[in-house]
């Protein structure tokens, strides 16, 4: 096994101060290193321990989405390290690997989140608008995080098209978006699953859909920020949908059929190709779906999926079978928007 | 030398019909500070002023004016990242969640027990608040008396 190295870091900011630093950033490159204040016998020190993060990880603490233990315990990749904080030269420290279990006296306790921080980090804020929606009837708890899925799914969908087509987007974030599109094999249910959490994780911070509060009564609201253009597109999108779902689920069923009967549903995008005989009617049909649907605009989704139509189908399809689920929702009465 | 500070005291010179309402006028006054301060320290954000409740913590349950010591009166050594100003503050907060979720990390937690809950008034030392965080850097001056600025003590 390969034994880990001293590594050399940058000291990035300070996240939290009381009396002195107890919670820092650090940079490799680009890597976030974080480090915690110990204790230590000799107070001539400043011994701090550290682990890497994943920017995901990074980001889901900020958001507010894991605490700080968790990035200390739980992702399989990191490396933990110690170091003296007093050591510190030309805003480098050297850290040592640290092998083994950190004790529990190294450790945060549970519920330390971002919100404690006593430094401001200069970040893009996070979405301000709200959304609510009334819930009403019988749930039960897998239902409901089942409706909030599809409905996150939807929207980072649409969120995504907005953003490949926005020049305000940065090209970083594009190619992430358009990353996703094109390394799934959409043979199978994994995919799916996959695309569509990438497309959640990859939703700008401005954008990000967060659940405020959520009053749980007959009739209750669910109060969700995000952003007001998306969700005056969700307002108009499942009514929408509602309203032409005959026509909807036929044109579903027609392109689910060919797809079928040609054995295409189990062939991956990469197996398909581009210059097939069926790509015309495939790209026709998906186009016809969206038309119905009034979202996605077909011609992005194509480009996304790097004008494979087999590829550009079965992302439309995925699509439709998750508005399909939530807009069930209020067609029972459970889920209607507020004025 | 100790830093001279240009301190700010109020005086009543108004009483209006509507009752004792004074209008404050301040008049320039040196106070020195617990400890020697360097050049620009405070900084110019920074303000003699009254806030409250802000909270403290302690190592124990009685409170004592060296609670109130910066690392570098206590002659602890200066981390890097943190410039002499602030490593010669006494940190506090103005939401207990925070203040108790800080103490509960792994360096503090070693020597936290308490919380005092601090009431500052003019007069007592040169601070600045972070309304964004929180969180309080506090100059505290040579007169700063801990029992009329505590008014509870919390256990973490």
């Amino acid at each position: 096994m390969k034994m880990p190295r001293k590594r050399r870091v940058k000291f990035a900011a300070t996240l939290i101060f009381a009396d002195e630093p107890q919670l820092i950033l650090l940079k490799d490159r680009d890597i976030p290193v974080v480090a915690l204040a110990v204790p230590d016998d000799d107070l001539t020190k400043a011994m701090f321990v550290a682990t890497t993060a994943t920017h995901k990880d990074w980001q889901s603490y900020l958001d507010g989405n894991c605490d700080l233990r968790y990035l200390f315990t739980y992702p399989k990749t990191r490396h933990v390290y110690t170091f003296d904080l007093a050591e510190m030269k030309n805003g480098e420290v050297r850290m040592d690997p640290f092998l083994g279990r950190l004790p529990e006296e190294y450790l945060p306790e549970s519920r330390v989140f971002s919100s404690f921080h006593t430094e401001e980090l200069p970040l893009a804020p996070t979405a301000t608008d709200e959304e609510i929606l009334v819930v009403d009837g019988e749930w039960d708890m897998p239902e409901f995080g089942n409706f909030y899925q599809r409905y996150s799914d939807i929207y980072a969908f649409i969120a995504a098209i907005k953003n490949w087509n926005s020049a305000e987007v940065a090209p970083e974030a594009k190619r992430g978006i358009s990353t996703t599109f094109r390394t799934k094999p959409f043979q199978g249910g994994f995919s799916y699953v996959h695309f569509f959490q990438e497309l959640n994780e990859r939703v700008q911070r401005t954008q990000r859909l967060g659940l405020d509060k959520i009053q749980y009564a007959s009739p209750g609201t669910v109060e969700i920020r995000g952003e007001a253009d998306l969700f005056v597109e969700m307002k108009h999108l499942i009514p929408q949908f509602l309203l032409d779902r005959d026509r909807i689920s036929k044109q579903y069923g027609k392109l689910h059929q060919f797809l079928s009967q040609n054995r295409l549903l189990k062939m991956t995008g990469e197996q398909y190709g581009k210059d097939q005989a069926t790509s015309r009617y495939i790209m026709l049909q998906a186009k016809e779906l969206t038309d119905l649907m009034t979202e996605p605009n077909f011609e992005t989704v194509f480009v996304l999926a790097d004008e494979n139509s087999l590829v550009a189908a079965k992302i439309v399809m995925a699509f439709y079978r998750r508005l399909d689920e939530a807009a069930a929702y209020f067609a029972q009465g459970r889920v209607s928007f507020s004025n | 030398m100790l830093s001279l500070p240009p301190a700010k005291v109020a005086l009543p010179i108004v009483a209006t019909p509507n009752g004792m309402r004074y209008r404050v006028l301040w008049r320039e006054e040196n106070m020195p500070y617990l400890e020697d301060l360097p050049e620009q320290c405070p900084p110019a954000n920074a303000k003699d002023q009254q806030f409250g409740p802000a909270y403290r913590i302690l190592p124990k349950a009685e409170p004592a004016i060296e609670h109130f010591y910066s690392y570098s009166k206590l002659g602890l050594t200066k981390p890097g990242g943190v410039d002499e100003c602030r490593y010669r503050s006494c940190s506090m907060f103005t939401n207990i969640l925070q203040a108790r979720a800080i103490a509960t990390l792994p360096k503090k937690r070693a020597t936290s027990t308490h919380l005092a809950k601090v009431v500052v008034q003019a007069g007592f030392g040169t601070s600045w608040l972070n309304s964004k965080t929180d969180h309080v850097d506090f100059w505290p001056y040579d007169t700063f008396d801990v029992a009329a600025a505590v008014t509870e003590v919390v256990p973490v």
